[in-house]
Order: C-alpha cells, then sequence, then structure tokens
C-alpha cells in the first residue's frame, strides 16, 4: 500500500470539503440530537482533523476539547495532539465521545473501544459514525493488530463492531444506515477527480462493476450508552 | 475551485440559433438526488442555453446517476 | 369449460387492492431459509459422530492438496492417528455412492492423507485453566476427552493400569507407535497419565470417590471401567450420569450376541460428554443449544450419474494417484438443482438460502439502500423455475417480491429501475392506444358474453394478426366477441408497486363489470395471471384452449414464410402450472401439421426468455444471457405461445424467421406476419396505436408520426432501442425544439442540437434539416441529471420539487 492514506491527498480534502467524511455536518448534527447532552457537557472529539465538527460543538455551547495525531486543527480551538489508541486522560472524564470515520483507521478496536467506555462518564455516550462492511464481505485481510493502510481496509463488520460496543460496556446502542452520504461523496468524488475514482476504485468498488456489484461498503452511525451505574 | 471536470462538444464549432453567438465555456451546477456537482459547460453568454455533449452523459453522468441510485 | 378459474400458481402472492406489504421480519426470513436446503450436511458427515467434513475432504484429495486436506482431518477428528487407523467408517455406510458402484473409501483416503502428510496446524497450547478434569479410563473415549479438553486449556489426568495397552487391546491391529505419538501430542496439551489398578469394584469405587473429590469434573470410560452405568441410563444428549460425572465409550453388541468396539461410537461418546463436562464446569445449562438430530434434509439429484466402481489400491495402501480418482467419485452431494438451471442464480453465485439472508439484511437496514439489494432483487426474472425444481418449493420469486414491495414501501427503490416498463404500461394503458370494442353486430345495450384481451405485448407486436384473430373469434363464437386492448398491469406487480396494481385492477374491474361480466380470452399467459389476481371471481381461459375446441385439422396456407415441418416447444413462463395451456399448444401446433419437439426442460420446468421480472429493464445484460441460454437449450427453430418469447428470440437469431408464435401458423393470422423479423420498443408502441386504428376506424385520429417528418437510419434506430429512447420520444424532441428556437447549430457539419425534457429524463438529438422539409436524426443521447439551462435559457429554470428522478 504505497499509495498515501486517501484522506492525506490534499484534492479528497478540497471535494469532500471541511468534514472529510460522508454526511459532513448535517450528519454529525442528527447525531446530536439523538445523544441529547446536557449544555455545557464535556465532549471530546476523536480524530478532530480541521476542526469543523469541534468548531459546532463548541457553537452549540458544549466543553468540547479536540485530538488528533495531527496539527490540522486551528489554532484558538481546545486541542490536545495525542494518539486515538492511548488517551490521556482519566477514567470517567467525559460526559460523550465523538469518533467519526476514524475507528476505520485505527488497530485494536476493541481496544480502542473499551477505552472509550473507560474514559465515558455512567450513562455517557459515544457517537460513532464510520464505514462497515456488510455480513460476510469485510476485507480479507483483516488483521486487527496491524494499522490499516486505508479506511476501507479496516472498516468492521457491523455485526463484529456491535459486537465490540456490547463486550466494552455499551449498553444500548442505535444504529441508522447513512450509506446515501457515502454514495454522495463517492459520487462526488468520481465526478470530480480521475485519479482519485481509481484510487476509489482499488480500494472498494463503489460504483457497478461489470459484474453488477461485489463488495461495497456502507457508512452507519452508531449511538452507544453506557449503563447509569 | 480547480479540480471542476470540463467538457468542450464532442465535435463541431457551434453557436446559439436565437442569439447567434458562439458557446462560451462557463460554470454551471447540475443536480440529481439531493447532490450538486459543478462542472464547465458549452454555454450562450446571452442566453444561457447550456450543452450537455454525449460522452458527459453517457460517461460521467451515467456513473453517477447509477452510483447515487445505487442501481 | 376446460381450464376454469386458474388459481395463482405459488409463485405468485395474492394481494388485496388495500393491503399494505409489512416491513419484512427475522421470522419471514427464518421461513425463506428453512426452504432451502443446501446448508444441510450430506450424508457421510449426518453420519459421523465426530462431524468430519467429508465432502470438503474428498474435494481437497482430488484436486491434489492433501495437505488442505490433512488440516480438515485436524480440525474434525480426536487422535487422528489412532482414529484413522481404527475407524469403524458409518460414513461409508450412508454414503450415496452405495448404490452407484460403491461407497467412497473413505476410511482408506483418510490413511493415505496421513500418510503422506505432515501435521499442519500448530497446536499452541492455551492458557491453563483452573478447573481440573480426570479422565477414568484410557480407552479411546477416554482419550478423546482428554485430547478435546486438553486442547482447550483445561489439565487432564487419565487414570488407569497402562497408558498404552487399552487401546492395543480394543483394537488389534493398531501400531502401538500411532499410540505413542498421539500420547506425545496429549502431553503437550497437560494430559498427564497416572497407572492405577480398577479391576475390582471397592477398589474402583474408592477411586471414584476420591477422584469426584479432587478434581472439578470426572469421565468414566465405560470400556475400561467396568462399573459406569449401562448407556440407556443416561441422557444420550449429554451423557450425563450424576453429579460432575459424565460416562461413555461402552462397547456394541451385535444382533447375534458378538461383542465389537465402534471406534466412531467411542470417540463421539467421548466429543459429546467433553461438550457436557465443559458445561458443568462453566456452571452454564447442559443441554441448551443442543440437539440430537440434525437436518438431513440435503437433496442430492441422482439422475444422470453414472454408477463407477471403488477404485482398488493396487499395493497394500493408495498411491497419490489412485487416491485422487477415487476421491474424484464423489459426488460432492449438494442440492443446487435451481442454481445449475437458472442464470439469475448463477451470476450472483449463490443459492436461495444465502440470498434470503442477504436480502433480508439489506432490507432491515433502516435508512438507505444497501448495495447489493437492488441489483439481486432487480434480477430475478420472477419465472417460478426455481420453485418447481426446489425439492423444497423454495421460491425466488416470492422472495424477491417481497423485498420488491418492501423497497418500494420504504420509498427506497430507485426510479430507474422500471422506469420505462412503467411508462410503457401507462401508454398501453393510455388514451393513444387502450380501448374497449364492444361488437358492432350486437343490438345497442346487449353485451358479447365473451371478452377478447390479447395483451399489449401482442397488441403492440402484431396489431393486424390480433384484429384479424378478433373478427374471426367474432363469427366463430355465439353471442359475438368484445375486444380490449390494454395493460394488464403486470409490469407494476413486477416492479412491486402494490398500489400502482391496485387502481389498474380497480379500473380492469369497472371495464368489466359494465361490460357485462364477460368470460375472458387471455392470449398470454402473464395476462393471465394478473387478470386471475385482478378479477378473481371472473371466467378467464387462454385463447389457444379456445381455439383447440373450435378448429379441426387444417390445412396450413400461409404463403409469406416457408412453413416449418418441426419446432422445439418454448412453454412460456406464466404458463408453467397451467397444463390446458400447454396442451392446447400442442395440439393446435399438431393440427397445423407441425412436428413438436420437447426440450429437456419443458412444461412445468420451462425456462424464461428474459422477458419476466422485468429484467430487461433493470439489466439488461442479464436478460440477454436469459435469452441465449434458453434459445441454446432449444437448439433450433422454435415456437412458442408468447409474443415476448418470440421476439426476444427473434432478435438473437442469424434467422429471425426462425422463431415463430403460434399465431404465425394459425390459418386466421399466418398471412400478417409482418416484413421485419423483431419489433422493437417504439414499433409496439406505433403497433398499439396501429390496433386501435384497425379497431375503431381509420381517421380517428392521425397517426402522430406522420404529423412530423422526422427520417431515422436504422444505425441511429439501433442506438436509441439500446438506450430505451423512443421514436416518439425523439420526434418531440425535434418538433419542441423547432417551435421554441432553442437549439444550437454546427458551422461544421449545419446540424442542428437541442433538448427536450418531457418527464423525468432529458432527451438530446442532433439533426439535421432536409432539402423536403423533413428532418434527419444524427444521433440522440440522454441523461436524468437537471442541468439549468439545458432545457430551455436559464432565466426559466425549473427546479423539481423533489430532486429525485
Amino acid at each position: 500500500m504505497a499509495s498515501p492514506p486517501l484522506y492525506d491527498s490534499p484534492a479528497f480534502r478540497d471535494i469532500a470539503g471541511d468534514t472529510w467524511r460522508p454526511g459532513g455536518l448535517s450528519l454529525t448534527q442528527q447525531g446530536l440530537n439523538v445523544c441529547a447532552f446536557r449544555p455545557g457537557a464535556r465532549l471530546l472529539d476523536v480524530g478532530c482533523g480541521a476542526g469543523a465538527t469541534l468548531t459546532l460543538l463548541l457553537e452549540e455551547g458544549y466543553a468540547a476539547l479536540g485530538l488528533d495525531r495531527k496539527t490540522h486543527c486551528p489554532k484558538g480551538l481546545p486541542f490536545v495532539q495525542s494518539d486515538a489508541t492511548s488517551l490521556p486522560f482519566l477514567a470517567g472524564s467525559f460526559d460523550g465521545i465523538i469518533c467519526e470515520c476514524v475507528l476505520s483507521l485505527l488497530p485494536k478496536k476493541d481496544m480502542v473501544l473499551a477505552n472509550f467506555a473507560r474514559l465515558l462518564k455512567p450513562g455517557g455516550k459515544l457517537l460513532l459514525a464510520d464505514l462497515y462492511w456488510q455480513e460476510g464481505q469485510s476485507y480479507p485481510s483483516n488483521d486487527s493488530t496491524a494499522l490499516p493502510a486505508s479506511c476501507f481496509e479496516g472498516a468492521p463488520g457491523r455485526g463484529a463492531l456491535e459486537m465490540m460496543l456490547t463486550r466494552a460496556g455499551f449498553h444500548r446502542i442505535i444504529f441508522t444506515d447513512h450509506t446515501a452520504a457515502l454514495r454522495a461523496l463517492a459520487a462526488r468524488l468520481i465526478w470530480y477527480g480521475k485519479e482519485l475514482s481509481s484510487l476509489f476504485h482499488n480500494h472498494c468498488q463503489l460504483s457497478p462493476n461489470a459484474n453488477g456489484c461485489s463488495r461495497r461498503p456502507g457508512y452507519g452511525l452508531w449511538i452507544s450508552i453506557l449503563p447509569d451505574v | 475551485m480547480a479540480l471542476d471536470p470540463e467538457f468542450k462538444p464532442d465535435h463541431g464549432d457551434w453557436y446559439c440559433t436565437s442569439c447567434d453567438v458562439p458557446l462560451q465555456q462557463q460554470k454551471v451546477q447540475v443536480l440529481y438526488m439531493n447532490s450538486a456537482f459543478d462542472v464547465i459547460l458549452p454555454r450562450c453568454p446571452e442566453c444561457g442555453l447550456t450543452m450537455i455533449p454525449e460522452s458527459l452523459a453517457n460517461g460521467k453522468m451515467a456513473e453517477v446517476e447509477a452510483l447515487l441510485e445505487d442501481k | 369449460m376446460p381450464g376454469g378459474v386458474l388459481k395463482p400458481p405459488p409463485g405468485f402472492l395474492a394481494i388485496t387492492a388495500l393491503s399494505r406489504c409489512p416491513l419484512l421480519e427475522q421470522s419471514r426470513l427464518r421461513d425463506f431459509e428453512a426452504r432451502c436446503t443446501q446448508e444441510s450436511p450430506p450424508r457421510c458427515r449426518l453420519h459421523c459422530p465426530l462431524d468430519m467434513d467429508v465432502r470438503a475432504f474428498m474435494a481437497a484429495i482430488a484436486a491434489s492438496r492433501p495437505n488442505e486436506a490433512r488440516k480438515l482431518i485436524e480440525r474434525h477428528l480426536p487422535l487422528p492417528a489412532v482414529l484413522c487407523a481404527v475407524c469403524d467408517h458409518p460414513c461409508e455406510n450412508a454414503c450415496l455412492r452405495r448404490d452407484l458402484g460403491g461407497s467412497l473409501a473413505i476410511a482408506e483416503l483418510e490413511r493415505f492423507c496421513l500418510a503422506h502428510t505432515g501435521p499442519q496446524m500448530r497446536i499452541l497450547p492455551r492458557p491453563p485453566k483452573k478447573q481440573r478434569l480426570a479422565v477414568l479410563g484410557a480407552g479411546l473415549a477416554g482419550l478423546t476427552v482428554a485430547f478435546d479438553m486438553g486442547r482447550k486449556g483445561f489439565p487432564v489426568t487419565v487414570f488407569d493400569s497402562d497408558r498404552v495397552n487399552p487401546l492395543l487391546v480394543a483394537f488389534p491391529q493398531l501400531p502401538s507407535a500411532a499410540v505413542e505419538e498421539e500420547w506425545q501430542g496429549l502431553v503437550k496439551n497437560r494430559v498427564s497419565f497416572k497407572a492405577v489398578p480398577f479391576e475390582d469394584e471397592e477398589t474402583a469405587g474408592m477411586l471414584l470417590t476420591e477422584l469426584e473429590r479432587d478434581f472439578d469434573a470426572v469421565f468414566l470410560d465405560a470400556s475400561r471401567y467396568a462399573f459406569a452405568p449401562e448407556r440407556q441410563c443416561l441422557a444420550p444428549l449429554t451423557l450425563h450420569w450424576r453429579d460432575k460425572v459424565c460416562a461413555g465409550g461402552w462397547s456394541d453388541v451385535t444382533p447375534t450376541g458378538a461383542r465389537y468396539a465402534s471406534a466412531s461410537r467411542q470417540a463421539g461418546d467421548g466429543r459429546l460428554a467433553g461438550i457436557t463436562l465443559q458445561r458443568i464446569m462453566g456452571g452454564v445449562s447442559l443441554d441448551a443449544e443442543r440437539s440430537d438430530t440434525r437436518d438431513s434434509r440435503l437433496h442430492t439429484p441422482l439422475n444422470g450419474i453414472e454408477p463407477s466402481p471403488r477404485i482398488l489400491p493396487a499395493n497394500d495402501t493408495y498411491s497419490a494417484s489412485e487416491a485422487v480418482a477415487e476421491a474424484e467419485r464423489c459426488l460432492q452431494c449438494a442440492c443446487l438443482q435451481c442454481v445449475q438451471e437458472c442464470v439469475y442464480l448463477q451470476k450472483y453465485r449463490e443459492f436461495p438460502r444465502l440470498y434470503a439472508r442477504r436480502l433480508f439484511s439489506n432490507a432491515t437496514v433502516v435508512k438507505g439502500t444497501r448495495t447489493t439489494a437492488n441489483v439481486v432483487m432487480n434480477g430475478c426474472a420472477m419465472c417460478g423455475q426455481c420453485e418447481t425444481i426446489c425439492p423444497e418449493n423454495f421460491s425466488m420469486a416470492e422472495l424477491c417480491l417481497e423485498v420488491r414491495r418492501d423497497a418500494v414501501a420504504r420509498d427506497v427503490m430507485p426510479d430507474s429501475a422500471h422506469a420505462f416498463a412503467l411508462e410503457d404500461m401507462e401508454q398501453a394503458c393510455g388514451p393513444d392506444c387502450a380501448f374497449l370494442l364492444q361488437d358492432r353486430s350486437l343490438p345497442q345495450g346487449t353485451h358479447a358474453p365473451r371478452l377478447f384481451f390479447p395483451g399489449c405485448q401482442l397488441a403492440g407486436s402484431r396489431p393486424e394478426q390480433v384484429f384479424s384473430m378478433y373478427e374471426w373469434l367474432r363469427a366463430a363464437l355465439p353471442g359475438g366477441l368484445t375486444l380490449l386492448s390494454t395493460c394488464c398491469g403486470i409490469p407494476a406487480h413486477w416492479a412491486g408497486r402494490e398500489a400502482l396494481f391496485a387502481r389498474h385492477a380497480a379500473q380492469l374491474r369497472t371495464l368489466w363489470e359494465h361490460n357485462g361480466r364477460p368470460e375472458i380470452l387471455a392470449a398470454c399467459s402473464s395476462c393471465m395471471a394478473m387478470l386471475n389476481l385482478s378479477l378473481p371471481e371472473a371466467h378467464i381461459v387462454s385463447l389457444w384452449e379456445v381455439l383447440d375446441g373450435l378448429m379441426p385439422q387444417f390445412v396450413h396456407t400461409a404463403t409469406t414464410h416457408a412453413f416449418p415441418g418441426r419446432l422445439t416447444v418454448q412453454d412460456p413462463c406464466g404458463a408453467r402450472h397451467d397444463p390446458a395451456w400447454q396442451k392446447a399448444v400442442r395440439s393446435l401446433a399438431s393440427k397445423a401439421g407441425v412436428e413438436l419437439q420437447e426440450p429437456t426442460r419443458s412444461g412445468e420446468a420451462t425456462a424464461c426468455c428474459g422477458y419476466g421480472g422485468l429484467v430487461w429493464n433493470a439489466q439488461p445484460e442479464l436478460a440477454a444471457t436469459m435469452t441465449q441460454r434458453r434459445a441454446q437449450a432449444l437448439g433450433g427453430p422454435m415456437l412458442t405461445s408468447c409474443i415476448m418469447c418470440r421476439d426476444r428470440f427473434a432478435a438473437i437469431l442469424a434467422k429471425p424467421e426462425d422463431s415463430w408464435h403460434l399465431f404465425d401458423l394459425l390459418p386466421q393470422t399466418a398471412d400478417l406476419i409482418p416484413d421485419r423479423g423483431v419489433s422493437g420498443l417504439s414499433a409496439r408502441r406505433a403497433g398499439r396505436a396501429t390496433l386501435r386504428r384497425l379497431a375503431l376506424g381509420p381517421g380517428l385520429e392521425d397517426d402522430p408520426q406522420k404529423k412530423f417528418p422526422l427520417h431515422i437510419p436504422d444505425t441511429v434506430l439501433a442506438s436509441l432501442e439500446q438506450q430505451f429512447i423512443l421514436r416518439q420520444d425523439v420526434v418531440d424532441a425535434v418538433q419542441g425544439i423547432e417551435r421554441t428556437g432553442a437549439r444550437f447549430k454546427d458551422r461544421e457539419s449545419g446540424y442542428f442540437l437541442g433538448s427536450w425534457r418531457p418527464r423525468r429524463v432529458t432527451f438530446w438529438v442532433e439533426y439535421r434539416a432536409d432539402a423536403d422539409g423533413g428532418f434527419t436524426l444524427i444521433r440522440a443521447w440522454c441523461h436524468r441529471m437537471v442541468v439549468p439551462g439545458a432545457i430551455q435559457p436559464s432565466s426559466e429554470v425549473i427546479l423539481e420539487k423533489r430532486i429525485r428522478a
């Protein structure tokens, strides 16, 4: 996998806009509406990127903090540079964690999710949006200890992900599918970038191939809630 | 945006018969299923009559339409 | 009247006009899944107490991949070096080849595999569990418990007077080296051995008490421990005796009283008991999720399989080539009967049970559609062949119809899948084409007792023949005949659009009731099925039965085409369950002097030509493959009673005139075969209008095409057909563009270019003005996206209220 990750390509960022993921901020807003955090809630945006979601959270009046491995976040926003696999916070620090299109890039997802649960207060909520594979369609080499080369390669199967969430301690999981948003982003990539669309096709085919279709991922939103005690 | 696709007529030297002026490459927005896409197309600068070349219709448009419809 | 009311065949779900399809549920999935038996184990596996995957093992040996075969042994069989040497192979007794030349030499092939390969799976010792097991008796059952539980990390101690001897005594042919080999493996998994005597009852009893005290679970190997309870005393599902003790491994007695040890049974006991003991130690239910009957329903078609004798090794054991040859005899028992016949099932390479699961997991997604859902559900021709072939009557048609309806109900069915077919249906029912012609010879106010319903495809493709047949029937049938030309609504049914179909059905009902509730003569089997749904109380019969009753032997007088002596008959899929239809067709052909041959899959098992289920619209390439395959299977000039079959075959044959419709043989209609071999989409639209003119008289309206002089060269017409662009569309486009003047002109060629959007599609036409005042079409294309300014100047942009195609 010599090619750089998709999200690192300036052309991709250009096309996808400031939020480098399907659905954009309207999807984040939908998730926030379901979570209904109290005003001033302490939220952590894991993998905050250019800070679009972080800005939204702050505007909505939450005590939000952004975290990322790279420093694309504009100066002035509350930001911590760190790796998502080793979050430097005390247990029970947050009312909510936002994790959008990041989990698919991480190894050892079960540990990451268990860590999220640790950082949340009782009754805390995880807003997770990411790619996922339909049952029986996961990427052939899904070695959970290696760093995925791309979000497609690292995307979990839906069943596997929900099992990991349950094992991490979340007792209620609300799922909605937003594959249409993924398709819209894919459509934009096809429309605007020939070199990008072939990159897309290499990872997985989002437009119909000669056989009609084979592996295509979905995009989903999971709101996972910890028990109150 | 630097990446906007551009399509010229597939062949020929076209002009608008109502306005009798040659066409210019201008940016327009095409719409489909809640998504909008920018593209630069041959267009009459006076009346705005816009051409969709066959290569665009049967190429990118067909591909994106099928993708969005999930056909 | 023969035939009577045709009950809808199993593939068609009965609907009421106002019912709404409930969203699909898991229980429906189970219902569907349960019908497909492809996942049931083959007989060999079913009869093996160790659940050995013999079928896969044979495939690996036959493919010269013995290492893969070895992996299967290591995965399923305990103590392979011992077991394979002494197993009594119940699998061989169950093998279906037993009556087809001799069962597979499974045991010998397993020995071959072990001899020619090394261990494949590296057994890493698991972290030790805290709980410890005791096994009393180093027989095969006891050592199997030690093997299985040792692998899972439980420390096991085996008690017996000797480590190796028990097995050697039970199985005299067993080499001691095999036992030693397996013991090495056991020791690696923390199995230890302790020599104790326990021949007399008192010692044995004390030992057992001690073990129950010191260990967390105990297994009694009945082949060694004489004081274990009898097999009949224990529950066969768990082999549980009391508290933490299980027993197993008894020897068996033949009907004549001889004792013998069944290695497979003893090892099977050990495996079963091991699971129970693990549950005892885990404190969970002993029998939850365990059943003593496995699904034995797998159907393996045996017709056409040649008996072939077992390949015996030249020497003591198999050589590599002998092993491959023997393994190749394996039938690879599988059902897949439907998949073998159906192009659609083969394309997606899955069998119906997996389909059901895949379609349901797609459909239960809350919002948005998933990738394969649309393609898979819209590729089925809904022809009903699979459920006829399937021994369990699994119906893809039923499944796909439910999924399509569900997609429509949740508003996630893509429009473009069936848009053209639905528009075609609207046109066929519309004022240009649809009509009801009452019998002019009857006095005002009387209704004919019968009504002829040719169907929109036959009307479109053969308007002259339809009218000629109508006139003949009108004279031949007492009381006269009404003619109704409209669509039966099947495109709406196939597209999953129940509400649309219901509206349609209501309109048909109004016509039927206002015209004396006549008996209906249908020329198309799909129409018949739909009419039965819309008008269940009507008497509906096939045209062919009626003609067969009216016509004796007749002399063929056709002069247009050379008369065939022999044809292969293609039964339309809609007539699959209508033996009266099939019989009438054959009778009429015979009366016409044509010898009919039956293809392999005929009558009830006939295959679809590609028209069914709107596959031709949603997936034209798949439909084309269906047509090809069926034409090949028919193997020569064919006769059919469905115009869609006829036209689809004609389109791909080198000689289109080799594809015959029954009309082409009957004297009323044989001379009216149109010149062109095939009729395309546009021609069919024009044809319906032609029938209307023939019936209602000329001059009632002008032929819209004659109004506007647009010439379309053949090559351009072919391109239009491929893109589902109708002649009418381009005519309207050129006309409209000329009227508004919103068009481009090319200085080089002098061609004009403009666009037109009559519905959710924009058509582009490049054309030239001819000297005679007419126009010639140079090329045309279309798209669904909305481009402001593409239709008219952008100062009047029309934005559709809901930007969806």
